[in-house]
């Protein structure tokens, strides 16, 4: 009688078991495809940042820890970071709060065609290849042809124009204007959606209670978009360090390494002068910082989730 | 305190017209629930009050001022909401003190208050809490007592009770009958499509269908003397049974015939020029009964029977092609199924209506237009 219960119980312990082993199997295909494709790649680039290889010869030589002391002593890296840092800090005033604020605006309106109308003026440049949108504004930005220089010498602005893509003080200034065009769009089509997820009895019940529109901005709709304000925050500052493609079309960095962001100097150390341990360490900085950053804007959205 | 007088209020939405020229006045003190099916017009007539809604024509007068134009703050008048609308990011104290805040009240005045109106509605002890740590019934007294705080001449409902369960119904709707007898000069206005709620609670009701008043009056009123087809179907569950009918005989007392039953002789003068009119005759179904002898009004097989315990209501096949009459009866009053039975009723609750839905017995209708009118 004993080993006649025991038998099922058995029986049904090795089948929860198989059953696990086969939804194991089912994860596992995912799991080995990020393994090798993200996280192997992560831990691979810091073991490439602690040597130095020559792409020639295929030879690999143990540096330790000195593509990092090198960073550190690297006047240009100091500008790429700064660069990155504006582009950082401008981004997130302009496709965060400015964005916030105008999706609040456009969510406001009574009129449900014009809110369509709005979100589809603002999000159309979202639309276009960042390249295809740097290959734009490098011709708008033209002195001899460009469209700015040109609007500014009809508007009775002449002492503003120049070459801004050719000056070292305005070249990064221009980069960040583009992409601030073409980012925007974007940030305030995810605000809308944000604003729209809000009850508009509450908005019914601020407003009964005597709350303006400003007031209702500032106590109803930004506290309940507080998630997908950090959220954006977090995308805009990540993306911020990962800018690329727009510098490389526009001014490759140039010039005289003015408007050199982290991912071109990588790119020029790595791939134009075949340094790739120094590329690597270059490229760790950017996922520690981005990740660190992405780290703790995640902790304190979850501190301060509201449920709606 | 405050009355509250709507003067031909329209309301239209581009060419769609919502609500056509409500007339309706309200006394200080009153409570009035406004009441109909989805689409009617109560939310939005209520809404219009809150001054949440821009009225498209008409006036809108508390204690004799015209306030149209006033914000909704600045009217008097608090709200409770359907879906309780707290704010999600403030414990129950902001929510109850947010609006104090706005209009700079003293932070010693607000804190009297909150807590005055926490020990009556019993949130002494979740005052610290955020909602969403609440149950809906706390939620809504939360919503109310955001209300209460505010000292306002009116308080408007919206649906407040259509969130919760079936018990804490019940115990919210008393709590609510409370309130307002314990507020004796508040007037309060309810929006509910629950007629249990409107024959609960109400001092009037105001029955209102397709942006229209259909009638308005005590709920007794209402359930007694029905103004037209609507209304009579509206109020009572189950609804009241309609027969197609004709009048017979007119004059002191009307002799009415309708189809498959006896002839019914009412209490009602008719004039000579009536005899022959098709009508409508109303029965509620609790004024059914089972007849004892001969007399009888309806005849018909039981088709259907649902046992309620306490009483049964009890679906009767009269040869209409399109309805069986409802009966309720007693629980213990022993119908099979597919059995004849002949049904009665007292003459006095018989209610007629004519061609065009008005009832005859009503002298006068909301419409303002006399009856009988046949």
């Amino acid at each position: 009688m004993v080993h006649g219960a025991a038998r099922p119980q058995r029986q049904k312990s090795l089948r929860a078991r198989f059953g696990n082993l086969l939804s194991f199997r089912w994860a596992a295909i995912a799991l080995i495809l990020i393994g090798w494709f993200v996280y192997y790649p992560i831990v691979d680039n810091f073991v490439v940042s602690t040597t130095d290889q020559d792409i020639y010869t295929g030879e690999v030589t143990n540096v330790g820890l000195a593509n990092y002391d090198r960073l550190l002593h690297d006047p240009i890296v100091l500008v790429a970071l700064w660069n990155n840092c504006l582009y950082a800090i401008i981004s997130v005033v302009f496709q965060v709060f400015g964005a916030f604020l105008l999706a609040a605006l456009i969510e406001d309106l009574r009129s449900e065609r014009w809110r369509r109308f709005w979100r589809a003026v603002y999000f159309v440049p979202s639309a276009i290849s960042i390249t295809v949108t740097g290959l734009l504004f490098y011709f708008i930005y033209q002195p001899q042809i460009g469209l700015l220089d040109a609007a500014l010498s009809r508007l009775g602005l002449g002492q503003l124009v120049q070459p801004w893509l050719g000056n070292e003080h305005t070249a990064i200034y221009a980069i960040i204007a583009m992409s601030q065009w073409q980012g925007f769009g974007y940030s305030t089509l995810l605000f809308a959606i944000a604003i729209q997820k809000i009850p508009r009895d509450l908005y019914d019940a601020a407003t009964m209670d005597g709350a303006g529109a400003f007031r209702r901005l500032w106590s109803i709709t930004f506290p309940l978009t507080r998630e997908m304000t950090g959220l954006m925050i977090i995308v805009t500052i990540t993306g911020a360090f990962q800018v690329f493609n727009e510098v490389m079309v526009m001014t490759a960095g140039g010039p005289n390494n003015s408007s050199q962001v982290l991912g071109t100097w990588l790119y020029q150390k790595a791939f134009i002068e075949d340094n790739f341990g120094y590329g690597a360490a270059i490229a760790a900085v950017i996922f520690v910082l981005t990740m660190l950053t992405g780290a703790a804007q995640l902790w304190y959205t979850k501190r301060r989730r509201v449920q709606l | 305190m405050a009355d509250l007088t709507l003067r031909q209020i329209r309301k239209s939405y581009g060419s769609v017209d919502i609500l056509h020229g409500i007339d309706l006045d309200i006394k200080s003190g009153e409570f009035i629930v406004f009441v109909g099916p989805s689409g009617c017009g109560k939310s939005t007539l209520l809404r219009s009050i809150a001054g949440l809604e821009e009225i498209t024509s008409g006036d809108l007068c508390i204690d004799d001022e015209v306030v149209n134009d006033v914000p909704p703050s600045k009217r008097g008048i608090a709200m409770v909401f359907q879906s309780y609308a707290l704010y999600p990011h403030m414990t129950v104290y902001e929510n109850m003190a947010f609006g104090m805040r706005i209009a700079k009240v003293s932070k010693a005045e607000i804190d009297k208050r909150v807590r005055q109106a926490a020990e009556i509605l019993q949130l002494t002890k979740y005052l610290d809490r955020l909602p969403k740590a609440m149950s809906g019934g706390q939620r809504q007294r939360v919503a109310i007592g955001r209300a209460i705080v505010r000292n306002p001449k009116v308080f408007l409902f919206d649906e407040p009770l259509s969130n919760l369960d079936a018990a804490l119904r019940v115990a919210t709707r008393i709590e609510i009958a409370k309130l307002k007898e314990s507020m004796p000069n508040t007037t309060m206005i309810y929006v509910t499509h629950d007629q249990v709620e409107a024959m609960t609670l109400a001092d009037r009701i105001v029955v209102l269908k397709d942006g229209h008043i259909e009638q308005v009056g005590t709920p007794m009123d209402l359930y007694k003397k029905p103004g037209n087809l609507f209304v009579a179907q509206f109020i009572g569950s189950p609804a009241m049974n309609i027969v197609p009918a004709r009048i017979e005989t007119a004059g002191e007392v009307t002799a009415i015939s309708h189809i498959g039953a006896n002839k019914v002789t009412v209490p009602l003068a008719t004039p000579a020029s009536a005899n022959g009119t098709e009508i409508s005759l109303g029965v509620r179904p609790e004024d059914l009964f089972i007849a004892a002898g001969a007399d009888y009004l309806f005849e018909g097989t039981v088709d259907y029977v649902e046992q309620l315990g306490e009483v049964q209501l009890v679906y009767v096949d009269i040869g209409q092609a399109d309805l069986p009459l409802v009966t309720k009866l007693p629980g213990n009053v022993e119908v099979k199924r597919s059995a004849t039975v002949r049904l009665n009723a007292n003459p006095g609750d018989l209610h007629i209506f004519g061609t065009d839905g008005c009832s005859v017995l009503q002298p006068q209708s909301a419409h303002g237009q006399t009856g009988p009118r046949l």
